[in-house]
């Protein structure tokens, strides 16, 4: 209930719901690098998958080579060769 | 870049990780805000970057998420450091550089003027030194506004001046006066005109003045040539008054000039063998030092060198000099003159003549070179024909006896 007037009320007023809902942003730059956004944590991080925790889904990105660049908080970079980004 | 120095200054890690939840480890980092970058699955183990301070609170991270821990490589300042702590003269030698650099930036390694045209660098520089500015004194005991106010002053055709500090340089920026600055007094004191040189008078254009020759009179140096006093005379022809004028005319003459000039018999001739010998110098504050390989005895060499001041950017001068010294052997030995070469040097003693006359605005009608050969002497004779201006301006003296007020007087009367 609360979501919903959350979200209205951010579409009324054209905030970034990224900020304002928390949800997860997920920029690619090619197919090399990624940059992922307002995620929670690492769930699963292997050579040719990573999964994270977001706020109400878990993303998992895959392919081959993955390296963390670096990760923060709220924000990670990953490079490598991105095959696939699928949410769960 | 900014993140890259601070953890080059701080030091930083490059860790293998192995164990049962690395997964675990890498969230508990980001909450305890412990960074990590670069972070590498390679089948079992993961290679990732930490931060000194990071690696200081990871240990309780560790017990939890049942990881191990393992340093591959230490990067950074502080390991660097530790590392070359014995090797304290390098340091010391590193440090003095950036100091000797810094003192050297101190001071006026070069001094540069643009824009002169009239006044040569020597005699800028030379008035800089009176003004106690001189290469090598202290940057901070320059005052540019004094210094630009004193070449003004000093030098009234300088119109505009910069003058500016830059690395260890002085640069001098001048701007002079293209015309005149002041229009010159004309001179009213009553005077004659009289011949500088004997000669034919051509042409005679008098404007105030009476004249005492005619075209085609012969005038001998220091003849009066238009007098500057006037007689006044009545209708009896009687001189009732003198008027003194300043004379004015222009009057050219046809003159004649002879010169001799000796011509050694014999030539000296320096022939260069073709041995070359580099070196090079070196030249700090006032020591030099030469390497160069001394000449056998009993040779002769022609040395030639080419300077170069030293600098690390455009406008950081030091007081460092390079210069590559070349020296070539030669033999002199002496033969007498032959007809061409003799035809060829009276010629330029010629020339050299001509170039003298015609710049004291002489125009030249005739010319004559004549080669006198003899057994023990050999001589030229230049013989030119030419026409001049010969008027020059001169005070008369024996009238400044009297009193000259007085005639003016009466003039006023008349």
């Amino acid at each position: 209930m609360f979501e919903e007037s959350k979200e209205k009320a951010a579409s009324a007023l054209k905030l970034p719901k990224d900020v304002v809902l928390g949800e997860v942003l997920v920029s690619f730059l090619g197919r090399h690098s990624v940059v992922i956004e307002n995620y929670r944590s690492i769930i699963l991080y292997t050579d040719c998958s990573i999964k994270l925790q977001a706020k109400n889904c878990k993303v998992i990105i895959g392919g081959s080579r993955l390296m963390i660049e670096y990760y923060t908080n709220e924000e990670m970079k990953i490079n490598g060769y991105i095959k696939s980004l699928e949410f769960e | 870049m900014l993140a890259w120095l601070n953890h080059y200054l701080f030091g930083y890690l490059s860790i293998e990780m192995t164990g049962f939840s690395p997964e675990r480890f890498l969230n508990m980092c980001s909450v305890h805000e412990i960074e990590l970058w670069k972070v590498i699955n390679c089948g079992h183990s993961y290679q990732l970057f930490m931060t000194v301070q990071g690696f200081r609170k990871v240990k309780p991270l560790v017990r939890k998420s049942k990881v191990r821990l393992r340093i591959l490589k230490k990067f950074g300042l502080p390991f660097f450091l530790h590392r070359n702590k014995k090797r304290k003269l390098y340091a010391a030698g590193f440090i003095s550089f950036f100091l000797i650099l810094y003192s050297l930036s101190l001071f006026i390694w070069d001094i540069e003027f643009d824009g002169n045209r009239m006044y040569t660098y020597d005699t800028l520089i030379k008035f800089c030194e009176s003004e106690e500015i001189r290469y090598g004194m202290r940057k901070s005991n320059i005052d540019c506004d004094v210094l630009e106010e004193a070449f003004r002053t000093k030098f009234p055709e300088i119109t505009w001046v910069s003058a500016r500090v830059s690395g260890t340089r002085l640069l001098v920026k001048i701007k002079e006066n293209e015309v005149l600055s002041e229009i010159p007094a004309k001179d009213e004191t009553p005077c004659d005109i009289i011949a500088e040189k004997d000669g034919v008078i051509t042409s005679m254009i008098v404007r105030s003045g009476v004249p005492m020759v005619a075209i085609g009179d012969t005038i001998e140096q220091g003849q009066v040539l238009v007098s500057g006093t006037l007689p006044i005379t009545d209708d009896s022809e009687t001189v009732i008054n003198t008027h003194f004028v300043r004379s004015d005319a222009d009057i050219t003459a046809r003159t004649e000039y002879h010169f001799t000039r000796q011509m050694p018999l014999f030539k000296k001739v320096d022939v260069e063998t073709g041995k070359v010998r580099n070196g090079y110098y070196m030249k700090a504050f006032r020591f030099s030092f030469l390497l160069i390989r001394p000449k056998p005895e009993g040779t002769s060499w022609k040395r030639t060198m080419e300077e170069e001041q030293l600098h690390l950017f455009q406008n950081f001068y030091l007081p460092i000099y390079f210069g590559k010294i070349t020296g070539k052997e030669y033999i002199s030995y002496e033969r007498p003159y032959t007809e061409e070469e003799k035809k060829l040097l009276s010629e330029d003693m010629n020339e050299r003549h001509k170039k003298n006359l015609i710049e004291k605005g002489v125009q030249i009608l005739e010319n004559h070179v004549k080669i006198l050969d003899n057994e023990s002497l050999c001589q030229v004779a230049i013989d030119f024909v030419a026409e001049e201006p010969v008027g020059r301006r001169e005070a008369f003296k024996m009238q400044r006896s009297e009193e000259p007020e007085e005639t003016n007087h009466s003039n006023e009367r008349n």
